[in-house]
């Protein structure tokens, strides 16, 4: 006991007295204050987008009315040649160009298919599909009221037009995230990403310089203190950062995510362990690990989803906790999570563990032997 | 150079600087007096890219898996679903029996996406009421969301501009007439520098001129953790600067090839060099000149090996997330902004969304261009502040700049400092 006690002080006060390590943990915070600031807002407003009407009637001034009170929108004065408008668009101070030709009103009203022109910069997929999207919108709108008036001319009755014209409507139900915002789906996973790849580091200052004469229990006791680092930082980073910058608290109880954040956590620690077992302490293992982890986000399907990535690299991915913890966020966020919402991910992170304990018992016990052989020989 | 290192030259410092630093790299045939630096040389400037370009090759996310529940049955039911399945962003891979039992699935990860058409659907359709298709997710990926809504929104629109073309025909339009006026405005959808909104081509190449960055910093900061840990000479000496500018040079050919393994190879061969390769690649050797002084004066204060990974690997993401360049600048706090202002990876990242997906020339990106020179000024003038002070302080002390005669590598020491 008294070895653990001693591994776990020692390791707080290396952690304490380490000036790379103050400076790595302020480094955290800032990131994952970075990544919850940068997503504050969610959604995609005010994009600058340039109408140009050239039908000048009421109608197409409606359109430009309609654009410009989107949301996703902000009409800005349009360049006065096409070759401004080409700058500007390359330069990004425009998102999209909106063009009503002249006739527009004239050939809508004559029954001929009238045309309005979007070029939007597509370069940013966001902010370009945001501002398609809202353009589109409109425009529907505006031809449906153009559809409605023409059928209620033909007899169909005002309670009705709406329906003839337009007979199927779509909606949305975004279960857990209903303004689609980009809050909830990046900052949470950004900043757990940071916690990861700190959770590594410090695995690591426990594992470097490796200490063949260290005991069990002091080893552990400092893999204790890193543990214990972690999730006050994990709990920090859950109910303060991201709830106190972008609002995003967990639905599911804080025991219940303290208690998942502790399990994430120590399957980082052994994968660290056990990578560095593997690699016969030696430095080639923590560059490993550093490239496994900084890999990791991208590897998780948070952002890039885990169906479009190739095969080997989702079982190099499957190996990493911080994988399994990325479908635990996705359910503990939003709303309750049952025990049977989160089995899956818990069960991989288990198996994870279990792994990475055989992996550091095998390697132990083979050193044992080399030992051994060493010493008969 | 003299035998008291006394009268050596800057140049002297510079050519010691280049020597050790290529037998530190080189030296070493046990795994104790490996110093590790090659292997950071060779797997950032191959590894990364490779796995980066290997992870996004698919470029765009189609196929989503979709469940879909029709509880109507109809013809018009029947006929939506094919139409729905028809579409390539849409993949369906169940039809749950019920509304409860999809959205179960979908809390499973078992899809992304449950289409249900209502038992009602055909009825009020006909009845002159309007039949709703909803369209459900956990909202959980908003990326694949922005894939899949707007197909099925498509089909629906599809469907509604058949339905309506089929009520005006009934109300005595010639059916051409019928057509247009179900569909009155058409929308001329120019999608420009991008026109396949790919996933892979937005992202990757902004995250491979974080990985040249990460290369030409981390490098040289881990070799000067490495001499420090031996006892070699970083900083120390007659002409300190010149000496960690020869550490630089040996890094050079690895940072040169590492680039044009970037620039000429993986960008055109993924189809993310955009107009110009070679301004690309440019634009990606003119970032990594920027990074030079910071490198350099990262090197100068790193203690360790392991510090120069804790510290840098944590400026990567942040400095792509806030760059501007996947979440608009103009969506960001004004802190958030200014603070990016400093670090040459947000000029350069912008400057490589212009260049690589737009206008193909570094001159249409001369203000940034002058942010990262400018920056590139400032940094030099911290590293040779950082550098030379030491200097300013002791050179009367300095050690000679001459190898030990046994030129034999240190190993490094594997217990830890209490």
């Amino acid at each position: 006991m008294s070895a653990f006690r001693h591994g776990f002080l020692g390791q707080l006060r290396q952690l304490g007295r380490s000036r790379p390590n103050q400076l790595m943990l302020l480094l955290f915070l800032g990131a994952a204050v970075l990544a919850a600031a940068t997503y504050r807002r969610g959604v995609l407003r005010d994009l600058p987008v340039a109408i140009l009407d050239e039908d000048g009637t009421a109608l197409s001034r409606t359109v430009v009315r309609d654009l410009d009170a989107t949301p996703e929108l902000s009409q800005v004065a349009p360049p006065a040649t096409l070759a401004a408008a080409e700058a500007a668009l390359v330069r990004g101070d425009l998102c999209a160009v909106v063009l009503i030709p002249d006739g527009f009103t004239a050939a809508l009203k004559r029954g001929r298919r009238a045309e309005v022109l979007v070029a939007a910069d597509l370069s940013n997929i966001l902010s370009g599909k945001t501002a398609q999207r809202a353009v589109a919108r409109v425009l529907a709108t505006v031809a449906a009221g153009a559809q409605v008036s023409l059928v209620e001319k033909l007899g169909t009755p005002p309670s009705q037009a709406l329906a003839r014209v337009v007979p199927i409507s779509t909606t949305e139900s975004l279960l857990d995230n209903p303004a689609t915002s980009f809050a909830p789906y990046a900052a949470p996973a950004f900043a757990y990403y940071f916690l990861h790849v700190l959770a590594l580091f410090l695995a690591w200052t426990v594992l470097w310089p490796a200490a063949p004469q260290r005991s069990l229990a002091e080893t552990l006791g400092r893999f204790a203190a890193v543990l214990a680092v972690a999730l006050a930082l994990g709990l920090f980073t859950t109910y303060g950062l991201l709830g106190g910058i972008t609002g995003l608290v967990p639905a599911t109880p804080a025991v219940v995510v303290a208690g998942l954040l502790l399990a994430f956590l120590a399957a980082d620690l052994l994968f660290a362990w056990a990578v560095c077992a593997a690699f016969r302490n030696g430095l080639l293992g923590f560059q490993v690990t550093v490239l496994l982890g900084m890999l990791s986000l991208m590897m998780s399907g948070l952002t890039w989803p885990w169906d479009a990535i190739p095969a080997p690299i989702r079982a190099v991915a499957s190996a990493v906790p911080f994988i399994p913890f990325g479908r635990v966020l996705r359910r503990i966020l939003p709303g309750p999570a049952s025990l049977s919402d989160l089995a899956g991910p818990l069960g991989w992170l288990a198996l994870q563990a279990a792994v990475a304990l055989a992996v550091i018992a095998a390697a132990a016990f083979l050193e044992r032997l080399a030992a051994r052989a060493g010493r008969t020989a | 150079m003299t035998g008291d290192g006394s009268t050596a030259t800057w140049l002297d410092s510079f050519r010691a600087g280049l020597r050790e630093e290529w037998q530190l790299v080189f030296g070493g045939h046990s795994r104790q007096a490996r110093s590790g630096v090659l292997t950071v040389l060779l797997a950032i400037p191959l590894l990364y890219p490779a796995v980066v370009a290997y992870l996004y090759h698919a470029e765009d996310a189609r196929e989503r898996p979709a469940l879909l529940v029709d509880l109507d049955g109809s013809a018009l039911s029947r006929r939506l679903t094919l139409a729905l399945e028809a579409t390539p962003e849409l993949r369906l891979v169940g039809r749950p029996s019920s509304v409860g039992e999809g959205v179960q699935a979908l809390r499973k990860d078992e899809a992304e996406v449950l289409l249900v058409i209502p038992a009602d659907f055909t009825r009020h359709v006909k009845r002159g009421e309007r039949g709703q298709l909803a369209v459900w997710t956990t909202g959980g990926n908003v990326y694949t969301w922005g894939i899949a809504f707007p197909a099925v929104a498509s089909v629906a629109a599809t469907f509604n501009a058949e339905l309506a073309a089929r009520a005006f025909a009934q109300k005595g339009l010639p059916p051409e007439a019928a057509r247009s006026r179900a569909a009155p405005i058409a929308t001329g959808d120019r999608r420009l520098f991008h026109p396949t909104g790919a996933y892979g081509r937005y992202t990757a190449a902004g995250v491979l001129l974080i990985v040249i960055q990460q290369l030409i910093v981390v490098s040289l900061a881990f070799s000067a953790g490495v001499r420090r840990e031996r006892g070699m000479t970083v900083t120390e000496g007659v002409h300190p600067f010149g000496h960690v500018v020869g550490m630089a040079a040996a890094h050079a050919p690895s940072w040169l090839a590492g680039l044009a393994f970037v620039g000429l190879a993986v960008f055109p061969w993924m189809g993310w060099a955009g107009p110009s390769a070679l301004a690309t690649t440019a634009l990606l050797a003119l970032f990594g000149l920027a990074i030079v002084p910071i490198s350099v004066a990262v090197a100068s204060v790193v203690p360790d090996r392991m510090s120069a990974f804790q510290v840098l690997m944590f400026f990567s993401a942040p400095l792509f997330l806030a760059s501007g360049f996947t979440w608009p600048a103009s969506q960001m706090p004004d802190a958030v902004r200014w603070a990016m202002v400093p670090f040459p990876a947000t000029p350069a990242l912008r400057a490589l969304r212009i260049v690589s997906m737009k206008s193909g020339e570094l001159g249409a990106v001369l203000p940034e261009l002058r942010w990262l020179a400018t920056q590139a000024l400032v940094y030099a003038a911290l590293a040779a502040l950082i550098v030379l002070r030491p200097w300013r302080r002791g050179s009367a002390a300095a050690p000679s700049l001459r190898l030990p005669a046994a030129a034999a590598i240190p190993a490094v020491r594997t217990e830890a400092t209490p």
